[in-house]
Formats: structure tokens, C-alpha cells, sequence
């Protein structure tokens, strides 16, 4: 086989392995060419660094400017503004997240309280003599919130203290036909509760709607209180409780 | 421990390839001291751009070649020396048609500074290609990154820089009056 210069060079080098079956002349030329490289590599064998040029070289090392270094300069300033307007764009964003989750966790709340007060729980005062509701209140809670007044067909039936966003409010459960509808008095305003009316003030008092896993929530602000009412009932006729509130 | 101590402990091992590499390079043994130290002062400063655990000797020579490129330039003498390769043999330099069949022995009837001498008399590309495969035994593809060739073309480079070599070497072979040629 006749290798070309490229083959030849890679034999040479032994970049690659020299075959068997390798051209005569070619054998020749390898020969030759070792013979080369070895006598160049011997003939360089004598040249060396001094060992004068060696010493000087170290002094100069050791008299030289230190090496440069090559430093990242951080664009502070750069940093800093987009620091800046990431939490120009973050803490909004944040900020709405947990207040939405903080709304949505209201109406939940407010919700679960219905439900559990429709099973009449232990504790449940059941009755619906609104003096004993009253004084009920104002033993365990220090304040007698509004209760309703009474039709023939909305009747109070009882009341229950119980946990809301980590302290203690009022509810009461009322009667409306065959439907029942909790009313839970709360201080947190109608929109921090997760309800809203449209008027875009935070402390107004419009009556406020929403809703939570299939159950109607209206609410609205009575002095220093909030009185949300749920139930399985439509928001109208939510909103006639609320206004028996309102007297 | 202080960067210039780093740069010895790394760099002053391979002085004496560096060196010879200078020496390859100018052909004059004062100069290729000279060289040698200004290569070393260039490679402390450029320390920063050296990567621990790569070859420090290829490192070194190119930037003992890029310094000489460099006084080439400023004594304004910088050629078509790097496009040698590219240059036809002259008339009766080809070789490649016969043989030494005693090879070893001719080559061994020079004396070390001819065999550096005839070495010296080829273009510079072809000088320097023949002196890191043969002589360093640096890969193709090592001369190749110090030489800013192609790894075809360093293979092409050395290929011709031997043949002109021994071109050269049976010139003064002939004038020594003996000459290994037997086979035409």
C-alpha cells in the first residue's frame, strides 16, 4: 500500500499504526525519515538554557510587575437597577399573590364556618331567644353583635363562637323557609374578606357579594363590625337578611 | 504563595525548551537568550490567561513565537516567510525518488551544529514545523496550536522541511566528500 504525505506523517509520528502491507519505498522513506528525527532531536540535545540565563531569568520574575490579573468588574450600578426593578416588578407581584391568597382563604373561611354551624357542632347554643343569644355573646366575645330582626318566615336558631383567620368571632344560624344561613360577624372589612361591591373604596359600605364552593356570601360593614351572610341560597335573598341587619 | 513563584514553579521546567524553540527560531544563541527572557516576562504577565492542567510547554512556545513574530515586526522584516510551505521545491530538491540506505550512518557524520545549521536554513514554517514534530515531538495537532496552522498544513510543512533538509544535508555531505546516495 503507497501512503500518501498525510498517511506517511501520521505513521511517522505514530498518529496511527504502521501497517503491514506498507509500500518498500515507503518503508524506505519512514526509515530515512526516523533517522531524521532522531539525529535532529540528538543534535538539539546539547542546546540547553544556561544555567546564567536561568538565574537571570528568575531575578527579573522576581523584579517583575506582578502578573495582571484579569477581574470581572461587576457593573454595580447595573446590579443595582435591576435589583431595583425586579422588586419594582416582585413585590407587587407578591404582594397581590398573598392578598389574594389571604382573600380567597376569607371566603373559605367563611364558608367552612357555614357548613359547620349547619351540623350544629358541640357547643352549638341552639336557640332562638335573641336575649340568650345576646348574653351568650357578650360572655364569651365581650359584645353583642346586631341580630335580625324577625319575620314569620326568618328565625334565628342558635349561635356559636368560633375561629376565624386565628381569633374568635360571633355567628348565628337563621332560617329562611327550608334553607339556613349563617350570619358571621367579623372585623375584618367586606374586602379583606374577599368580597367585593365595585365601588373600589377598601372601607365602603355597599353591600358586598361572592361566593365559595357553590354557597352565596354577601356582606356589609355595621359600625365597627362586618356581617357576612352564607348560605345555599341565591345573593337576593341573602341580601334580605342583610338588610333585617341593617334595621 | 505570590504569582511570580506560581509562574516559576509552573513555567522554568520547560526553559530549556523554550530555549531551544528561541533558538529554532533566530538561529543565534545570544539573541535566543534574550528571546528566551523577554518570552518569560511576557508569559508572567499573561499568567492570568494560562489554564492550570493544560500544557504549559505549548503555552510557553507560543509565546516565544508570537514575541519573535513580534521583533520580526518591529524590525520590519516580517516576510512571505510563513507562506514557505506554500513555495515549490527547487529544481533537484526532490528527494522523495532516493534513499539513503544508510541513513543513520551518513547523519551521524555531521556534527551536531550542521545537522542545527542546515536546519536553520529552511524557511521559517517549514524550520519551525520540522523542529516541534521531530524535535520536541510535540503532536501535529500541539504545533499546529502554537504555529496558528491547520494540522494538514503543519503535516505538509514538515513533510517538505525534511525533504529540504536533506536537500540541504547532501549538499554538505558531498562537500564533506562522502554522499549515502546509492539508490536513484
Amino acid at each position: 500500500m503507497k501512503l500518501t504525505n498525510e498517511q506517511f506523517e501520521d505513521v511517522l509520528s505514530d498518529a496511527v499504526v504502521q501497517g503491514p502491507d506498507i509500500d518498500p519505498e515507503d518503508l524506505a522513506r519512514l526509515e530515512e525519515a526516523r533517522a531524521i528525527r532522531t539525529r535532529l532531536a540528538g543534535a538539539f540535545d546539547s542546546v540547553h538554557a544556561s544555567q546564567s540565563l536561568a538565574d537571570k531569568i528568575r531575578v527579573s520574575l522576581q523584579t517583575a510587575p506582578a502578573p495582571r490579573r484579569r477581574y470581572i468588574y461587576f457593573p454595580t450600578g447595573i446590579l443595582m437597577a435591576a435589583t431595583a426593578a425586579a422588586m419594582l416588578i416582585l413585590v407587587p407581584v407578591l404582594y397581590i399573590l398573598m392578598m389574594s391568597q389571604a382573600v380567597q382563604a376569607g371566603t373559605v373561611e367563611l364558608a367552612n364556618i357555614h357548613r359547620v354551624n349547619i351540623r350544629e357542632p358541640a357547643g352549638f347554643y341552639a336557640t332562638g331567644d335573641c336575649e340568650k343569644i345576646k348574653a351568650y355573646f357578650q360572655r364569651h366575645l365581650g359584645f353583642t353583635p346586631r341580630l335580625l330582626s324577625e319575620c314569620p318566615e326568618l328565625k334565628v336558631v342558635g349561635c356559636y363562637v368560633t375561629k376565624f383567620k386565628g381569633g374568635m368571632v360571633a355567628t348565628y344560624v337563621v332560617k329562611l323557609g327550608d334553607s339556613q344561613a349563617s350570619v358571621i360577624v367579623t372585623e375584618d372589612w367586606p374586602k379583606k374578606l374577599g368580597l367585593g361591591c365595585g365601588c373600589g373604596h377598601p372601607h365602603c359600605k355597599c353591600i358586598h357579594n361572592g361566593s365559595c364552593e357553590g354557597l352565596s356570601i354577601v356582606s356589609v360593614r355595621l359600625g365597627e363590625r362586618s356581617y357576612s351572610v352564607v348560605g345555599d341560597l341565591p345573593a337576593a335573598s341573602l341580601r334580605g337578611i342583610l338588610e333585617r341587619l341593617r334595621g | 504563595m505570590t504569582d511570580s513563584s506560581d509562574f516559576e514553579k509552573t513555567a522554568m521546567p520547560h526553559l530549556d525548551s523554550v530555549f531551544r524553540t528561541a533558538f529554532a527560531l533566530c538561529g543565534d544563541r545570544d539573541e535566543a537568550e534574550d528571546l528566551t527572557q523577554a518570552a518569560c516576562l511576557k508569559a508572567l504577565s499573561q499568567f492570568d490567561s494560562f489554564r492550570p492542567g493544560t500544557n504549559c510547554r505549548a503555552w510557553l512556545m507560543r509565546i516565544v513565537r508570537n514575541s519573535w513574530i513580534d521583533r520580526l515586526r518591529h524590525r520590519k522584516v516580517v516576510g512571505t516567510e510563513l507562506q514557505a510551505d506554500q513555495l515549490p521545491l527547487e529544481a533537484g530538491e526532490s528527494v522523495e525518488e532516493a534513499h539513503w540506505t544508510n541513513a543513520r550512518d551518513i547523519l551521524e557524520s555531521f556534527a551536531d551544529e550542521q545537522i542545527i545549521a542546515a536546519l536553520g536554513e529552511l524557511p521559517e514554517a517549514q524550520r519551525m514545523a520540522v523542529f516541534l514534530v521531530d524535535v520536541e515531538r510535540m503532536s501535529v495537532d500541539q504545533a499546529a496550536g502554537i504555529l496558528d496552522a491547520a494540522p494538514g498544513t503543519i503535516k505538509s510543512r514538515a513533510s517538505r522541511g525534511r525533504a529540504k533538509l536533506k536537500v540541504l544535508l547532501k549538499a554538505h555531505a558531498a562537500d564533506l566528500g562522502f554522499d549515502g546516495r546509492v539508490k536513484p
